[in-house]
């Protein structure tokens, strides 16, 4: 049962925060540093340009969000997949095993890559652009937060550095473990970012004392329904989007014939196996989300929520039912041996993408559903904004996002050729002599320790 | 305190085991005069660049849950200084995980371009953001103070980085490259040293003292800096590079924990909170020692590549 809350005024009580003390209703801001600063801030509401800062803000953490989201959709879903190759490697010594490892696990960390870096940018949204969410909830939201910072994602990223680099060098079993590890703490690292978010839409375990939220019940903040709920079904829908990779990706092989029928015969029913799984699990916890939802949040949302929900709605109960001639499809090898079989491997290619938009829309449904909130019945967005100026607030949104954007395609093309060019030579995990260019002759190669 | 210690250790983490991946992709393209040397530097990398940056995470994690108004003042006043670290981290990542991804010699070269220059962008934006932490929270009278403090830290710890990057790559590698960082880090030394000691004297002349912590930091800094060119320089010259690195490194610590101690934050208690990172700290210290212990030697046949 969520704990009551003390201080929680009813949603849409009012345009500002009338019980909140002096200080949060006028955001404190620093004085300026340089001469050429001083003269009138700009207000945070609403104004008469043609973008406001409040929006230009939000836009910005949508679009960070949004990028850092496809990437982690990737990590998540892809890990154990590459976890249960590597464990299968280490108990069969099989060189397809070997392969498979190999050739998913370059996938993934060029999929991480970019996770990372479009993470360390969300990470400082909040200070940059939301400090009134410090301010009011900084305790509460930002306890989660440290968390995963601290020990998820630390013990992630330097688990993953000593398994890309201890190759060679690890014990086989040692190193299977450190990727289990690695696949652990990513979860981890989800399910401290949900308790941050799930907090955001349905406050609990916490008493606001001066206007600023303090914790109260620990347990209640990590045992949200928000949070716990709707882990299950981002887990179940990163399950999928991994799968969804793992199969369009085999399937593009399997059809032209590529030569690695037997890796990517495997390839594609352990996708099957794990996408059936995230189906089961994305739907299944979809729905019982809206266990939490108040009737008071329903009225007076932005219909793009509507819509974007209902496509996420059928698109997740197609792949459901999708999940079921799949599974039986693989009974015996069947589909490896259908008459009409490479128009099914270019189905399944083409269909790659369905889960990451679905993802999309399921995010912009949760995160839209609760404006004008960011923290639903105690604080509005527009009361969280920081005063920066709709100007400084777009050039750092063009900078950043730019980037991003960039980067990010750079990358999707970098991991289609590397999906094309196939499991004959990753460079992950080869001999150095091996993983060099022509032209790019290793000096250390060759010298013995 | 707690709090503190715990954000103090983070970011002074950062400063020295991510700054020795910047001065790495500063002086990529100097100490590899052809492909194969770059990417032999970027093997010794390797590990080394996921687990020096988390560092930084961390401590922003810290400062998120235990230091709001440091981090919204810091962040209000310092806006562009952010968005300049945050822009050059990101290049720099994606030209290190991006260069050897595809075959092909202009590919590569754009990438390791990116790389120096986002890594000289990075310890610029981190250092000018902790002079400036110090001289704009609340602002210095001065307008000079306001502008030196932060440009003379900020050419500092590209100082720093370029010394601990460059024998930091004398560790880890053999022959030439080890011979071309050594001379780069013997070069680079007394710049480190000089600039160091010109921050520290600056901050005394333009920023009135207040307490008896003013008269300790800032001669604290002056030592780090030249105690550890001090004890580098001859280490480099005779081959005692991990002495080397030591003194380095200890250098480049103490003049951020002297700045973060001057700038004295003030945490917003969380006590629960504490106690669970107080409880992992000691495991993700466990495993930040076994990534260095593993790769410790300097790159052989056995090492993988991948960087």
């Amino acid at each position: 049962m969520p704990q009551p809350i003390t201080g929680h005024p009813a949603p849409h009580s009012g345009t500002t925060l009338t019980w909140a003390p002096a200080h949060l209703r006028d955001h404190p801001e620093p004085p300026p540093v340089f001469p050429w600063e001083q003269g009138p801030r700009p207000s945070r509401g609403p104004s008469v340009r043609l973008v406001s800062a409040v929006d230009a803000a939000r836009t910005q953490f949508a679009l960070l969000a949004g990028f850092h989201f496809l990437f982690v959709l990737v990590t998540l879903g892809l890990g154990p997949v590459v976890a249960i190759f590597q464990t299968r490697w280490a108990v069969t010594r099989q060189e397809v095993y070997e392969r498979a490892t190999r050739f998913w696990g370059q996938l993934y960390l060029v999929n991480y890559a970019l996770g990372i870096v479009a993470g360390i940018l969300l990470e400082l949204q909040f200070g940059l652009h939301f400090p009134g969410l410090l301010d009011v909830a900084g305790e509460v939201f930002g306890a989660p937060l440290a968390i995963e910072t601290m020990v998820a994602f630390f013990l992630e990223s330097t688990l993953l550095g000593l398994w890309v680099f201890g190759w060679h060098q690890l014990n086989r079993w040692v190193h299977t473990v450190v990727f289990w590890l690695v696949v652990l703490t990513g979860y981890a690292s989800a399910f401290a970012v949900m308790v941050a978010n799930g907090f955001l839409r349905h406050p609990v375990g916490f008493e606001l004392h001066d206007g600023v939220a303090q914790i109260t019940d620990s347990a209640a903040l990590v045992l949200n329904p928000a949070a716990v709920l709707s882990l299950g079904h981002i887990i179940g829908a990163c399950l999928l989007a991994g799968a969804f990779v793992v199969i369009g990706v085999s399937a593009w092989h399997l059809r032209r014939e590529t030569g690695f029928d037997e890796l990517f015969q495997r390839s594609l029913r352990t996708g099957v196996v794990v996408g059936a799984v995230g189906a089961l699990l994305a739907v299944g916890f979809g729905f019982s989300q809206f266990s939490y939802f108040t009737d008071g949040e329903q009225s007076g949302q932005s219909p793009v929520v509507g819509v974007a929900l209902g496509f996420m709605i059928l698109g997740g109960f197609a792949l459901f039912l999708g999940a079921f001639p799949m599974l039986a499809l693989m009974v015996r090898g069947a589909l490896f041996r259908l008459p009409f079989r490479r128009a099914v491997y270019g189905f399944l290619t083409a269909v790659l993408p369905v889960p990451f938009v679905l993802a999309i829309l399921g995010w912009l449904a949760r995160e839209i559903g609760r404006q004008p909130w960011v923290v639903v019945g105690v604080l509005r967005t527009s009361d969280a904004t920081s005063a920066h100026s709709a100007t400084t607030v777009l050039v750092s949104l063009a900078v950043l996002v730019g980037l991003i954007a960039t980067l990010a395609v750079v990358d999707w093309v970098l991991l289609a050729r590397l999906a094309r060019l196939g499991p004959a030579s990753p460079t992950l995990g080869a001999p150095p002599l091996h993983a060099r260019e022509a032209d790019e002759p290793l000096t250390f190669a060759e010298v013995s320790r | 305190m707690i709090w503190t210690v715990l954000l103090v250790g983070a970011f002074a983490g950062w400063a020295v085991l991510d700054g020795m991946t910047q001065g790495l992709g500063a002086t990529l393209r100097q100490v590899g005069r052809t492909p194969g040397e770059r990417r032999t530097v970027l093997t010794a990398l390797g590990p080394f660049l996921l687990a020096g940056e988390v560092w930084l995470v961390a401590a922003a994690g810290i400062l998120l849950a235990g230091f709001h108004d440091l981090e919204r003042d810091l962040l209000f006043v310092a806006y562009p200084l952010v968005i300049a670290l945050l822009a050059s981290w990101v290049l720099r990542d994606a030209g290190v995980w991006l260069r050897s991804r595809r075959p092909g010699i202009r590919w590569r070269a754009f990438w390791e371009r990116v790389i120096v220059a986002a890594s000289v962008g990075l310890p610029l934006s981190a250092g000018a953001l902790l002079g400036g932490a110090l001289v704009w929270l609340p602002p210095q009278p001065s307008l000079t103070a306001r502008v030196v403090v932060p440009v003379l830290a900020a050419l500092s710890a590209l100082a720093v980085t370029r010394v601990l990057g460059t024998t930091f790559v004398a560790t880890r590698t053999s022959g030439v490259l080890r011979e071309r960082a050594t001379r780069l880090a013997r070069r680079s030394l007394p710049w480190s040293a000089g600039l160091l000691a010109a921050a520290a004297i600056a901050y005394v002349v333009l920023v009135p003292a207040d307490g008896p912590l003013s008269a300790v930091l800032p001669p604290l800094v002056v030592l780090a800096g030249s105690g550890s060119a001090l004890v580098a320089r001859p280490a480099l010259a005779d081959g005692r590079l991990h002495r080397a690195l030591a003194a380095v490194v200890v250098g480049g610590v103490l003049p951020v924990v002297a700045a973060a101690i001057a700038l004295a934050p003030a945490a917003s208690p969380a006590p629960t909170l504490e106690l669970v990172l107080l409880a992992c700290v000691p495991v993700l210290l466990a495993a930040q020692a076994w990534v260095w212990w593993t790769f410790r030697h300097p790159v052989g046949p056995r090492d993988a590549v991948f960087y």
